[in-house]
């Protein structure tokens, strides 16, 4: 039921919508022309579209059948779209010879079009910040790649300064080794040498007891005759009995501390040198140990340097190749560089050529403007003096009217001036007439007029 | 039925240049100002919902000419459905999209000025 009423109800609303639309813009066209809608290259297209009015006014207001409104319908709305097609298609290749003439016109160096700097404007420059923007990126990643390269070799450097120091060390420590063997050696042979001096010596010391036997007995023998002769000497006798037996023991001790003494030594002497014999011996067996343990750690390290060197040389292959791939990258710069500092130099000739249109610009502006203050000037001196011709002509209106109201009082004046000419010239007349009148009075037959006789006459009587 | 033959290949024609202004009118907003691409892009939803009119009439009446082919697509039971949404919803739609395109340029129209 809603449907029912709804559908109809619709069909009026579009078509009142399309006749408002249709009124609208044809409204808009009639006020405008054909000029006026210029701006929008396809107003002819609104105007066909609008047009679609015709077939739904067809259908829905029309007393045909409804087979033919239906055909006419449909035959109305083919139309419309068959023309709006034929006019899109004119103006499609109307606007896009227009856009091609305009990009030749662009491509031609003489002429300046506004585009021109539009285009180096929008898509020039952007594009040259763009290759600036790429330009700093390689340059950046060049010195990365040189600076990481630089590391590179340094720590490669280290490392063989490294290795080198440790194959000098283990070099060192291999001689060292082979010194302490020999010295140890040496020492050995020292040691037993000095047995040799401590056997001399102990022979020695034999012989100074052997001889001190022998001093001994001569001095028995000498105390012997001594004793024959402390007999003279008795008291000398027992004296140099005790210094001799004090001199013994003396002699005794001595020697035999000095015997063990120098037992004692000689036996702590080869002990230490034992030892420290031993001691050289262990350390030259750990030495030996070590030298071969670090002879196994060396060999696997050996391989891994080889390894590193290996590796180094890759990457050394892998830089150089880089390296390739960067000078290529930079001669494409360089080429980019060249075709930029070309682009530079065009834009720079536009920018010249924009400039020198600007100046010139500028300078007519400045003359307009100049033109404009002159002009300014010379209408407000113009305004000046037509209010100061106003105010003249406002000063001029007043004297002629103090002029016309003078002219005016003077023909007053004048009037008063004629009736007192006339009042003065009857009043003369008068008193001529009265002059005569006495003179007739006494002369007799002189004429008298008869208005100075009234008049005369009428004095009389009001006397 | 003569009539209805008529009415179906008009039809048909006015669907296929309707579709061939949608493209054109696309490629010639390329040339003009971007103060009326408002109203043109109006205008272009306009002509796709005449398409989808035109579209929705076509599959109305092509049951008439080869009878049995809606209910071979699938959409035989919808039509009915399809064809009130037709007058009801996308002719007036349509028609202000029309109307919005005009007054849009109108107003673009004052504004150049």
């Amino acid at each position: 039921m809603v449907m029912e009423i709804l559908l109809p109800v619709q069909k009026y609303l579009t078509v009142v919508l399309l006749f408002i639309a249709a009124f609208m813009w044809l409204l808009l066209r009639k006020d405008r022309g054909e000029e006026g809608l210029s701006p929008l290259k396809i107003n002819r297209a609104y105007t066909i579209l609008v047009l679609l009015l015709l077939p739904y006014l067809v259908g829905v207001f029309s007393n045909f059948s409804e087979d033919i409104a239906l055909v006419g319908r449909s035959f109305l709305t083919t139309l419309v779209f068959l023309s709006l097609i034929v006019v899109l298609v004119k103006l499609n290749k109307k606007s896009s010879k227009e856009r091609t003439n305009y990009l030749k016109e662009l491509l031609k160096e003489s002429k300046k079009h506004p585009i021109r700097y539009e285009f180096a404007r929008k898509i020039v420059v952007p594009e040259l910040k763009k290759l600036h923007e790429k330009e700093e990126e390689i340059a950046k990643k060049k010195r990365k790649l040189d600076a990481k390269n630089k590391a590179d070799q340094t720590a490669l450097k280290s490392r063989e300064d490294k290795i080198k120091k440790d194959i000098l060390r283990y070099e060192g420590l291999e001689k060292y080794v082979n010194e302490n063997l020999k010295l140890s050696e040496t020492k050995k042979k020292s040691s037993e040498e000095k047995e040799k001096t401590a056997e001399a010596k102990l022979a020695d010391i034999k012989r100074l007891q052997h001889s001190t036997d022998k001093k001994e007995d001569e001095l028995i023998k000498k105390a012997e005759e001594l004793k024959q002769k402390i007999k003279e000497y008795n008291d000398k006798e027992k004296e140099l009995e005790d210094e001799r037996e004090n001199y013994k023991k003396e002699i005794n001790k001595k020697s035999n501390e000095t015997i063990s003494r120098i037992k004692f030594e000689a036996t702590q002497k080869i002990r230490h040198r034992e030892a420290k014999f031993n001691i050289l011996e262990e350390g030259v067996i750990a030495m030996r140990k070590d030298v071969l343990r670090r002879e196994k750690n060396i060999s696997p390290r050996v391989r891994r340097i080889e390894r590193r060197e290996k590796e180094v040389e890759s990457r050394m292959s892998r830089i150089r190749m880089k390296e390739s791939e960067i000078r290529e990258a930079l001669d494409n710069l360089q080429i980019l560089k060249k075709k930029m500092s070309k682009e530079e130099k065009e834009l720079n000739d536009a920018k010249e050529d924009f400039e020198d249109f600007r100046i010139d610009t500028e300078s007519k502006q400045r003359k307009i403007d100049r033109i404009k203050e002159i002009y300014d000037k010379k209408n407000e001196a113009l305004k000046r003096r037509e209010s100061e011709l106003d105010n003249l002509s406002s000063e001029l209106n007043k004297r002629k009217r103090n002029l016309d109201e003078h002219e005016k009082r003077i023909a007053i004046k004048n009037k008063e001036a004629v009736l007192m000419k006339n009042k003065l010239k009857k009043e003369i007349e008068e008193a001529v007439l009265d002059k005569n009148k006495e003179k007739s009075d006494s002369d007799l037959g002189d004429i008298i007029s008869e208005k100075p006789y009234k008049s005369k006459k009428a004095n009389g009587g009001r006397r | 039925m003569a009539v209805e033959n008529i009415t179906f290949w008009l039809d048909v024609v006015t669907l296929a240049l309707a579709l061939l202004s949608l493209i054109l009118l696309v490629k010639n907003r390329e040339y003009e100002k971007s103060a009326f691409e408002t109203s043109i892009n109006v205008l272009l939803f306009a002509l796709l919902l005449m398409v989808l009119v035109k579209t929705i009439d076509v599959l109305s009446l092509i049951e008439n000419v080869y009878p049995g082919v809606l209910d071979a697509i699938g959409i035989g039971d919808y039509m009915g459905n399809l064809v009130s949404i037709n007058s009801v919803i996308l002719l007036p739609l349509f028609a202000i999209c029309l109307l919005v395109a005009v007054i849009f340029a109108k107003d673009t129209f004052s504004k150049i000025e």
